[in-house]
């Protein structure tokens, strides 16, 4: 629909940015319900996630870091605070053009249910340039599905493929439109632990390849281990932060905040 | 709009199922719209060679005066330049019976020029003299009478006349209105008869015009010549414009199968946009707009409804074409205006796309975070939904006082315009009410068991969908049940009046001669009468006084005088004759005058009463109690029967019982309430079925829509189906459960469709018949019973597919999710 606009490299963002991050929040909170019931899921969380850095966001269950991560993407907003989105404030951004910002500049990629049901391997991934009005370049699909190992299997229906592969259109998906900040919620979830492995792998390389900045919720140490750094939250609140993560260092750091 | 096309493509091809419903629903819809008008304009042009085929054989038609008396006040035209020919047209109204039947029939002349004769014969020969006919085959076999057998004419007036049957035609069509016969006879057959009009050829074509206006320069005032195409095609519109009514009322039939399929639509939409949150938040999410989104659902409902409007007109074009072909009236071949053919296929498709509206509303505003997980749905701004409320309520208020004006001023526009206003309010309002009935059912049908438990807590879990299923239901069983109301009503309302206005209900009697005992016994024995006797009569000389002065003295028995007459029964000093309000009237006489009545060489004093037994049994009578007269020592001749009916009887089944029974009889006539009002009952019984039968059109739509929306809440409660049948469920349990909530559904329908259609069906009547007669009000008790059986039969049947599809559902889907 949206004629093709000449859209900024990753290189010419960072220009535009103050700083040289991606995403950025600010004192930010999200409050369910009022009163006496109230649930306060993020609990005034700051952090910045850097052009092309890999982050990972870990803490025990119900600790509000799928809500951040919604808040981080603009899909909800937060009763305080404020979120950045390559430079832009996403609370000042209306329906239309929070849709432009998701379909060209963010990548997502769930747990499962990532995939349209009704269209085949290449039509979802090919979906957000299609619904921008952009062209598809052929070779660059071509590199991208065949290295996440899935070039036989673009005819195919989602029901048809399995979940590991379902979860690698995804990834590709979300790396053919070269969105700046792919963010990911327990990706490998429903993945047996190589496959899972193997997937992260092919997330880290080519968002190094791209210059992508990646969000990652997880519960898998050794998920996180691949990232560059981890953030772990407990109680709406993140409590430590990781550089250059290890499982071990990992394992600690959540032992020390649910401890 | 590539992307848009062919999203929307993808799920039309996934799911193809799911959308039967919206294309049977528009298919349907179009498919009604169609046929009535390919009807309308095959039946036309079929009923234009009808009407126009008498003219095509002339070159100019005159028309005589309609005060003229001379029955050759045509011949002057012979002398007129360039006429060939000129033959006399007459039409006589007579009495036919058979050996099996009795009937009135129309008589019409065969021009004796040969080429001027616009059928042929297929059997037989013409008619040469006065005491033969001839007739098309389909009045032959009605009457029971073939080619060379006698039949019996009663002119109006005049003796019984016997004719021979001589040939027989196939004309191939029926006259659509009038169960009347029609014969072809000699001009000899009508002796003095003034022609009502005569039909000339011509020697010059190319004269045309200059004779027709020599002839009307020559003819009278008051008689004119036209052209006989310009005359065919004047019979024609005259035939064409008296459907002008039918049509209207087919095309509001239309109108209302449409309403039923939009909701049915719109609901099925509903449905499947809620089982796509999922999807559409995806959508959003990976950058669609809510333009988008919308656009692929219109895209849907474009596919769709065109699949639907297009397969609905090619059949609509086969039904409509068999309908004409059915009735004998496509004789002019299939006839298609393509505007209303494309009007109507564009009908289909825009109903479609208005129907979508809501759902695609609600389908744009799916939040993009739903992707992520089930969310429990944010209810609809409760403030819109109020408002709404608020606007239906005070529209439906002022309807019901547009209708009880309509009713008690007698108003019929006025009633249909409260009627209408009443459907818009209701259709804010309704669904909205019965939502809300739906948690109470619920509640009781928890304690009914576990199926009824489980179908209770499905049914008002999704309240407004299941109050939408249910409104398309009470469009069709609301106008079901004021049709027959308003029909039953006026019928009683119509028959009431004829009770009062024709006090003996079948009149026998002969010109003069003892009738039958055998007809006398025959009727008697018929058990829709109360009271037959036979009356003496004498002739009487009554002071003239035009056309409703008596010819005789009715000698009334007194078994008689009381049900008929009261005030003959004490007598008097000066005895009471009953004679028509008209003699009075024309005499200028008060009620109780004395007068005087010649009978044979005497003269017979009386005081004159005014009675409906004078004037409404086929003879215009005296009416004196048979004491009264035997007192005066007059003798009288038993020439008449008089029968009274049951209250509450069968006009029809009466009538035809009476024309049975009496048809043996040539001696004797018929008068009485039989003879009237036939009619007018025969045309709102076939309008009331023609108007039932459409209906079905709309009641099939909505029953469509009740196993629709069953079969799509089956697909969405796959897993818990699943578990109830892991946890031990038998499928009968489960049958049962959908067969429930199916019936619920309908029932809820028809039982609102009857609180609405029989008190509008009521007022209706009432504002229809008000100004002429007293309303009777009368409920068709066993129709309507009638209805809510049906409901529960074809809730039955909606849910027989859905269930089929539940009980397969394998007990191990309940680990998927
Ligand atoms: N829509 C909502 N309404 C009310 N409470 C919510 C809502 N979403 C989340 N919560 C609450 O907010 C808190 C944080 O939830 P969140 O989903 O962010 O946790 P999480 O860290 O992602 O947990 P998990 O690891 O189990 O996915 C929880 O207590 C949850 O119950
Ligand atoms: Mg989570």
């Amino acid at each position: 629909m949206c004629p093709a606009g000449s859209l900024p490299t990753v290189g010419e963002m960072v220009m535009q940015t103050a700083s040289a991050d991606m995403v950025s929040c600010r004192d930010v909170y999200k409050t369910y319900g009022a009163g006496e019931s109230a649930i306060r899921a993020v609990d005034g969380v700051s952090a910045d996630f850097a052009v092309g850095e890999f982050t990972a966001i870990m803490g025990p269950s119900g600790s509000g870091k799928t809500t951040l991560m919604q808040l981080l993407a603009g899909l909800d907003t937060p009763t305080a605070g404020s979120v950045r989105v390559a430079g832009t404030l996403v609370a000042g951004l209306d329906d239309r053009a929070l849709t432009d910002l998701r379909r060209d500049r963010i990548g997502f990629i769930f747990q499962a249910f990532n995939l349209l049901p009704t269209l085949t391997a290449r039509q979802n991934i090919t979906l957000p340039l299609r619904l921008a009005g952009r062209p598809v370049d052929p070779a660059r699909l071509r590199i991208i599905v065949d290295r996440l190992r899935i070039g036989d299997r673009m005819e195919h229906h989602p029901t048809e493929l399995s979940g590991g592969e379902q979860q690698r259109v995804a990834v590709a998906r979300a790396l053919l439109a070269q969105p700046s900040v792919v963010f990911a919620d327990e990706p490998t979830g429903a993945l047996d632990i190589a496959t899972g492995r193997a997937l992260l792998a092919d997330l880290r390389d080519a968002a190094r390849r791209y210059g992508q900045t990646i969000i990652m919720v997880t519960h898998d140490p050794g998920a996180a281990a691949h990232a560059d750094r981890a953030l772990v939250m407990a109680d709406g609140r993140i409590r430590a932060e990781l550089r250059q993560p290890t499982r071990d260092t990992i394992l600690a750091s959540l032992a020390a905040v649910t401890g | 709009m590539r992307v848009i096309v062919a999203l929307a493509w993808a799920q039309v091809r996934t799911y193809p199922t799911r959308f039967l419903a919206i294309i049977v629903a528009v298919l349907l819809a179009t498919g009604f719209l169609v046929a009535t008008a390919t009807f309308v304009a095959t039946a036309g042009e079929g009923l234009r060679r009808t009407a126009a085929a008498p003219l095509t054989t002339a070159d100019i038609v005159v028309a005589a005066a309609d005060s003229t008396s001379d029955p050759g006040w045509y011949r002057t035209v012979a002398e007129v330049p360039h006429v060939r020919t000129v033959d006399p047209e007459f039409v006589r109204t007579v009495g036919v019976v058979s050996g099996e039947r009795r009937g009135s029939a129309t008589v019409q002349s065969i021009a004796a020029t040969t080429a001027v004769r616009w059928f042929d014969l297929d059997r037989g020969t013409w008619p040469t003299g006065p005491e033969q006919v001839v007739a098309d085959q389909r009045t032959l076999d009605e009457l029971g009478v073939g080619v060379g057998e006698r039949l019996t004419f009663r002119p109006g007036d005049g003796r019984p006349e016997t004719v021979t049957v001589t040939g027989s035609t196939d004309l191939g069509f029926r006259p659509l209105a009038g169960a009347s016969f029609r014969f072809y006879a000699d001009p000899a057959y009508f002796a003095d008869d003034v022609p009502h009009a005569a039909l000339v050829t011509i020697d010059d074509p190319n004269r045309l015009e200059a004779t027709v206006d020599r002839i009307d320069r020559l003819l009278p005032a008051g008689a004119s010549a036209v052209r006989a195409s310009v005359a065919a095609d004047e019979a024609a519109a005259r035939l064409v414009g008296g459907s002008t009514q039918l049509i209207v009322l087919t095309l509001a039939l239309v109108a209302v199968a449409l309403l039923a399929a939009i909701l049915v639509i719109a609901n099925t939409f509903q449905v499947v946009v809620a089982q796509r949150v999922r999807q559409t938040a995806l959508l959003r999410l990976v950058g669609g707009h809510r333009s988008q989104v919308s656009g692929i659902l219109l895209a849907e409902a474009a596919i769709v409804g065109t699949a639907g409007a297009v397969v609905g007109a090619a059949a609509g074009l086969v039904v409509g074409f068999l309908g004409a072909d059915l009735l004998g009236i496509s004789g002019g071949g299939l006839r298609v205006n393509p505007l209303a053919l494309t009007g109507s296929v564009l009908v289909g498709i825009l109903a479609t796309l208005f129907a979508v509206g809501l759902p695609t509303r609600r389908a744009a505003g799916v939040a993009p975070v739903r992707a992520l997980g089930e969310l429990p749905e944010v209810p609809l701004a409760a403030a819109r939904v109020s408002r709404r409320l608020v606007a239906g309520a005070v529209v439906t208020l002022g309807a019901v006082a547009v209708l009880a004006v309509a009713g008690v001023g007698g108003s019929l526009p006025l009633a249909l315009a409260g009627g209408l206003l009443l459907a818009a309010g209701l259709l804010l309002v309704l669904p909205r009410l019965i939502a809300m009935l739906l948690p109470p059912i619920a509640r009781v049908s928890e304690r009914l068991g576990v199926a009824a438990g489980l179908a209770g807590s499905s049914l008002s879990q999704n309240a407004r969908r299941t109050a939408t299923a249910a409104m398309a239901v009470v469009v069709g069983s609301a106008l079901i049940a004021c049709l027959t109301v308003a029909a039953r009503t006026g019928q009683a309302t119509v028959e009431a009046d004829l009770a009062a206005r024709y006090p003996v209900a079948v009149s026998a009697h002969t010109e003069g001669s003892p009738v039958d005992g055998a007809t006398v016994r025959a009727l008697a024995a018929v058990p829709e009468l109360a009271a037959a006797a036979t009356v003496g009569t004498v002739n009487a000389r009554f002071s003239d006084a035009g056309k409703a002065t008596p010819t005789r003295i009715a000698a009334l028995p007194v078994s008689l005088v009381d049900r008929l007459a009261p005030e003959l029964a004490t007598p008097t000093e000066v005895p009471v004759v009953l004679v028509p309000e008209a003699y009075l009237a024309a005499r200028g006489l008060p009620e109780g005058s004395p007068v005087r009545v010649g009978v044979g060489d005497r003269s017979l004093s009386f005081v004159a009463r005014t009675s409906r037994l004078a004037d409404t049994t086929g003879q215009l009578l005296g009416v004196a109690s048979a004491d009264a007269l035997a007192a005066q020592g007059v003798p009288t001749t038993p020439t008449t029967i008089w029968a009274v009916a049951n209250p509450d009887f069968d006009r029809a089944a009466l009538a035809e019982q009476v024309h049975a029974v009496t048809a043996g009889d040539l001696a004797v006539e018929l008068g009485g309430g039989i003879t009237e009002g036939g009619d007018l009952a025969e045309v709102l019984a076939i309008l009331l079925g023609l108007a039932l039968a459409m209906l079905g059109v709309t009641v099939i739509i909505s029953l469509l829509g009740v196993a629709n929306l069953l079969g799509l809440s089956v697909i969405e409660r796959t897993p818990e189906l699943a578990l109830l049948r892991a946890l031990g469920t038998r499928r009968g349990r489960l049958r049962a459960m959908l067969a429930i909530e199916a019936v619920t559904i309908t029932v809820i329908g028809a039982g609102t469709g009857l609180l609405i259609g029989v008190p509008v069906g009521l007022v209706g009547a009432t504002a229809a018949v008000g100004a002429t007669a007293t309303p009777v009000i009368a409920l068709p008790w066993w129709q309507l019973a009638l209805l809510l059986v049906a409901a529960v039969a074809t809730g039955v049947l909606a849910s027989v597919v859905p269930a089929r599809r539940a009980t397969r559902i394998s007990p191990a889907l309940s680990w998927t999710r």
